[in-house]
């Protein structure tokens, strides 16, 4: 049996913690070649090397990770098993259930999603789990810029990157252990009035994943 | 306006006065370019995301002059530019922290500034443990566990390697087993 006990999240959390080189780090893989590896690209004599070195290089393992996630994020079928044994006979009705499932949840979606006037909100990558709360739909003033998102799980910390709408940091917060920020005013000084904040959460989950948010608009006053 | 279309090189950086992109191409590229090494970004590296997005815009730029302009980005490959950036500055950052005094070798920890510094140091050394068992166990049983610790599933592993999946549940279950075993001779509670 290998299903996930809080024993094995122990494990992976202890691991991710580390990112010492090992060595000199003169035998650490070039970048690409771990992106290949995480991304299953490489032939397995190469890729049983590379997760070799994966498994005593701190700094390689986080490497690894990264990829996987970046890669996730990008192309999210690429990491499902391709399925054998699918032909043309089977493929037209799976098409068509296909079909109905994405016209149903669309719906869905639109239905529960804000007004198309809302503020715009950037594409989604794995933080579904992290959302502006309450939606944003208001103008925040800026003496009480409270930025606040729904929690993870007991143990998450938050990392916060507040930026204007050309991309520029204005406020940067780390290890924050509740889900919520004060943007100070002097933070947003070059926002001018009536303009828009973007920001992301980053969330490091008590197992040692990573999840990031979509990129969320905030009006000014 | 700031940056218009008439001088499509002002309020950029010297160095991308030239570039072949316009404004407002060139503005898209950064901004996705920068989203891409925010998500690669470790939380320990946050302040370095403007470098990394200036290193990668320099390579980018480079194959854009040798397309003559013709090249477009994937999100894919920014998101390689990205990882391959952000792991150079990983492995500079885990050099500079190694310092040699004499024979004795000093590694900072990797974790500073984290909300709980026992717990994050407790971490480590449960890692470093990890590192010592892994190196010592049987190796196709050392290559399921760091995938599995890695988060693949059984099937994937089997994929992998051209394993059965059978084989690869087996030897994450006896690699886990040694594992726990090797901890616990070093003191490491299950």
């Amino acid at each position: 049996m290998t299903t996930d006990s809080d024993a094995d999240q122990r494990l992976r959390f202890a691991i991710a913690s580390l990112d010492e080189i090992r060595g000199t780090g003169t035998d650490c893989p070039a970048a690409g070649r771990i992106w290949e590896s995480a991304t299953g690209g490489l032939p397995p004599l190469d890729d049983r090397a590379v997760v070799s070195h994966v498994g005593e290089c701190g700094s390689c393992s986080a490497a690894w990770r990264i990829a996987r996630e970046l890669a996730r994020d990008e192309a999210p079928a690429a990491s499902v098993a391709p399925s054998k044994g699918v032909t043309w006979r089977n493929w037209v009705p799976m098409a068509a259930a296909a079909s109905l499932v994405v016209a149903v949840v669309s719906v869905g979606v639109l239905w529960l999603r804000e007004p198309a006037d809302g503020p715009p909100v950037y594409r989604t990558q794995q933080g579904d789990l992290l959302e502006a709360v309450p939606p944003v739909s208001g103008a925040l003033s800026r003496d009480s810029c409270v930025l606040r998102w729904t929690a993870g799980p007991e143990g998450t910390a938050y990392g916060l990157l507040v930026m204007d709408t050309n991309l520029r940091p204005l406020a940067r917060a780390m290890w924050l252990q509740r889900p919520e920020y004060t943007v100070t005013p002097e933070d947003l000084a070059s926002v001018p009035a009536g303009g828009s904040i973007q920001w992301r959460v980053t969330a490091h989950l008590p197992d040692g994943r990573r999840v990031v948010s979509r990129t969320f608009t905030t009006r000014l006053e | 306006m700031g940056m218009d279309s008439s001088d499509s090189s002002r309020g950029r950086e010297p160095f991308f006065a030239d570039s072949p992109l316009g404004n407002e191409e060139w503005k898209a590229l950064r901004g996705r370019l920068k989203a891409a090494v925010t998500r690669a970004c470790p939380h320990w590296l946050v302040e370095q995301i403007e470098d990394i997005v200036q290193v990668v815009l320099v390579q980018l730029l480079e194959t854009l002059r040798k397309s003559e302009g013709k090249r477009e980005f994937s999100s894919m490959y920014l998101a390689k530019a990205a990882h391959g950036a952000t792991v150079d500055e990983i492995r500079r950052r885990s050099r500079r922290r190694e310092t040699t005094e004499g024979d004795v070798r000093v590694t900072e920890p990797a974790v500073r500034d984290g909300p709980n510094p026992e717990r994050d140091s407790a971490a480590r050394e449960l890692g470093h443990g990890i590192q010592d068992c892994l190196a010592r166990m049987v190796y196709p049983r050392r290559l399921a566990v760091i995938l599995h610790l890695h988060g693949c599933t059984v099937p994937e592993t089997a994929r992998r390697f051209h394993w059965t999946a059978k084989k690869a549940e087996n030897l994450v279950y006896r690699g886990l087993k040694d594992l726990r075993r090797c901890l616990a001779a070093k003191g490491f509670a299950p």
